[in-house]
């Protein structure tokens, strides 16, 4: 520990080891001279801390408690994802998605089977279509209520996580009931869905419609006329329009700072245009206003939930398209094709055409792009994901210039960090 | 060329009529592929065609979204290095679509180096540092090149080529631990 300092790096010279030293001199062009000489502080900030909601580690350069330099840090949690990916049939690749952005897990899902329909042009019934909304307005829903929880638990309403988790574990129960699994649920297939919804999942959402405007509201008085809570967020960690912009900040993170920007308005996919919802923005760009845009859209995940509910078609789940989706079961009985197509599926997945796309949707989080590149195989040459929250982090230490050490931790709540997200 | 003219979207077309209209020598091919559009760019004037992309008023590709790259291996040049741009307006109707673009550049595996964008978007710095650790792709003038993803001390080729295998460690059982521990760096004596 650094007790006391006299001349310059006195105390620090004595209190770092050889290894430390090489580590400042590896950032030293990233730090003000004044931590060289030990009148600022260095202090790390994680992996291992409550507020940064897994393993990000902040290297924060301090002055007495105002914040100097902040440098992050991550992949703690790298995974090797797209590495792996190129050793897999593209049916194969789904479950890995699951684990990027593990509190959405069917955003990813959603974003990884879109790029492949695109690549095989391939069609998904609306049955498949409208349940994939609902699906995934839910896991938006779950997503922000961890959000909600963790980052109202940083700022001391310690009851908002208790609350916020007990609402998400009814969509893990839906999860759970569709797809066997609350979080991992690997439900969309290439071209549809693993298979169709039971008979408890209208009631079971139903159900959550009813009971879920209550509870928003309740979170609502809770936090958003509460003065500690205002006085904590708002007019803290502002990022500017335009500034957003020329850092690639997507989702909320954007919207936050008044950019009209939802690509599920603007570029609708999975027949979101059949859909009314509004796109809540923010005005300054503040942490107050970024957390304003995701209860807002809370509100509206319930009316597309709802929407999509009513006019839920009959149908097929999957399309009939024997090239990527294997025929029923029952067909195997009598048709050789089924036979051969089924046996194709299981021992090399399809082949698809040559050429590389590009596919973003809207995850919780912002733009949650997939990058194919296919050389004609079985197996993906490059599968790449544009992941929101690797973007949104890196203008972290934008948002909090100037800030003091609390403020922090309001702004990394309210970019809505998952380290799997990021790290990939 | 004329083929592609014919399929394309009456912007991407504008796109590339701008784009080719300005640098000429450039503009070594276009792409365009499930209303994708692909143009590849000569690396040297790179950062210039980049800001024209950006600050032409009826092109303003003001978001870089992505930056990423493919290893082709076996074929030559080897690797590709992808940028996404995405002309984000804020006026911009409900269904009108996205307007997007993807820059490709060609790079040789003996000469893996190419200009930074982070002068035109600050927001390539993360994606040029996780390319340059995953692929070995050199970034000229990049300020801050530390590694991003892996750990610091990682040695040996960059683990996102194409010739480095899935696995590349024996996975360790209770059986064979100690004779895995024992050839790791971090093993003392």
């Amino acid at each position: 520990m650094v007790t006391e300092r006299s001349g310059p790096q006195a105390g620090l010279s004595e209190s770092l080891t050889p290894i430390e030293d090489q580590e400042l001199q590896k950032i030293k062009h990233l730090v003000t001279p004044r931590a060289l000489t030990g009148e600022t502080m260095l202090l790390n900030m994680g992996p291992q801390h409550p507020s940064t909601h897994g393993v990000l580690r902040l290297l924060l350069e301090l002055d007495g408690e105002n914040l100097v330099t902040c440098l992050p840090h991550i992949g703690y949690l790298h995974t090797g994802i797209e590495k792996t990916a190129e050793d897999k049939t593209y049916t194969k690749v789904i479950p890995l998605t699951d684990r990027m952005d593990y509190l959405s897990p069917l955003s990813n899902n959603l974003g990884y089977v879109m790029a492949v329909e695109k690549l095989m042009q391939v069609d998904v019934p609306y049955r498949a279509q409208y349940l994939r909304v609902i699906l995934t307005e839910l896991s938006r829903i779950g997503s922000h209520m961890v959000w909600l929880g963790t980052s109202g638990l940083e700022l001391g309403a310690m009851s908002m996580f208790l609350y916020a988790f007990r609402e998400r574990e009814h969509i893990l129960r839906i999860f759970d009931m569709v797809a066997g699994q609350r979080m991992m649920t690997s439900y969309f297939r290439i071209g549809g869905l693993w298979r169709d919804v039971p008979d408890g999942f209208e009631p079971a959402v139903r159900e959550f419609l009813t009971y879920m405007p209550g509870r928003i509201r309740e979170y609502e008085s809770l936090l958003k006329e509460n003065p500690i809570f205002k006085e904590r967020t708002k007019g803290i960690g502002v990022i500017e329009a335009e500034q957003a912009l020329a850092w690639s900040l997507t989702g909320p993170s954007l919207r936050g700072s008044g950019v009209n920007w939802d690509l599920r308005k603007i570029a609708p996919y999975s027949s979101y245009d059949h859909f009314e919802f509004d796109v809540p923005l923010g005005a300054n760009g503040d942490v107050y206003d970024r957390y304003r845009c995701r209860i807002l859209e809370l509100w509206e995940s319930l009316r597309i939930v709802e929407q999509a509910l009513d006019k839920l078609p009959g149908g097929p789940v999957m399309t009939n398209d024997r090239k990527v989706a294997p025929p029923p079961k029952e067909e195997l009985a009598y048709s050789m094709e089924a036979v051969i197509h089924h046996f194709k599926l299981w021992t090399e997945g399809f082949r698809a055409p040559a050429g590389e796309v590009y596919h973003a949707i809207e995850s919780p989080r912002g733009e949650f792009g997939t990058y194919i590149s296919s050389d004609g195989s079985g197996k993906p040459r490059r599968v790449h994901f544009r992941t929101p929250t690797f973007a949104n982090l890196q203008a972290l230490p934008i948002m909090s210039e100037g800030l003091m050490v609390s403020d922090l931790i309001a702004v990394i709540g309210s970019i809505d960090l998952v380290l799997g997200d990021v790290d990939r | 060329m004329s083929d592609l003219s014919l399929q394309m979207d009456a912007f991407s077309h504008n796109v590339v009529a701008k784009v080719t209209e300005a640098f000429p020598d450039d503009i070594l091919a276009v792409g365009y592929f499930r209303d994708e559009l692909t143009i590849v760019v000569g690396q040297d004037n790179l950062p210039d065609v980049c800001t024209f992309l950006r600050d032409e008023p009826e092109l303003r590709f003001n978001v870089l979204t992505d930056l990423s790259a493919v290893d082709m291996l076996p074929e030559h040049p080897r690797f590709e290095v992808n940028v996404q741009l995405l002309a984000l307006r804020r006026d911009a109707q409900p269904g009108q679509g996205t307007r997007r673009v993807r820059l490709k550049v060609r790079l040789e595996e003996a000469d893996a180096r190419m200009p930074t964008l982070t002068g035109v978007w600050p927001s390539s710095a993360w994606y040029e540092r996780e390319t340059r650790e995953l692929f070995g792709i050199e970034f000229d003038q990049l300020a801050d090149a530390r590694p991003l993803l892996l750990p610091e001390d990682w040695e040996g080729t960059p683990p996102m080529r194409r010739d480095v295998p899935v696995l590349v460690e024996e996975v360790a059982f209770s059986f064979n631990r100690e004779r895995i521990d024992r050839g790791k760096s971090y093993a003392k004596e």
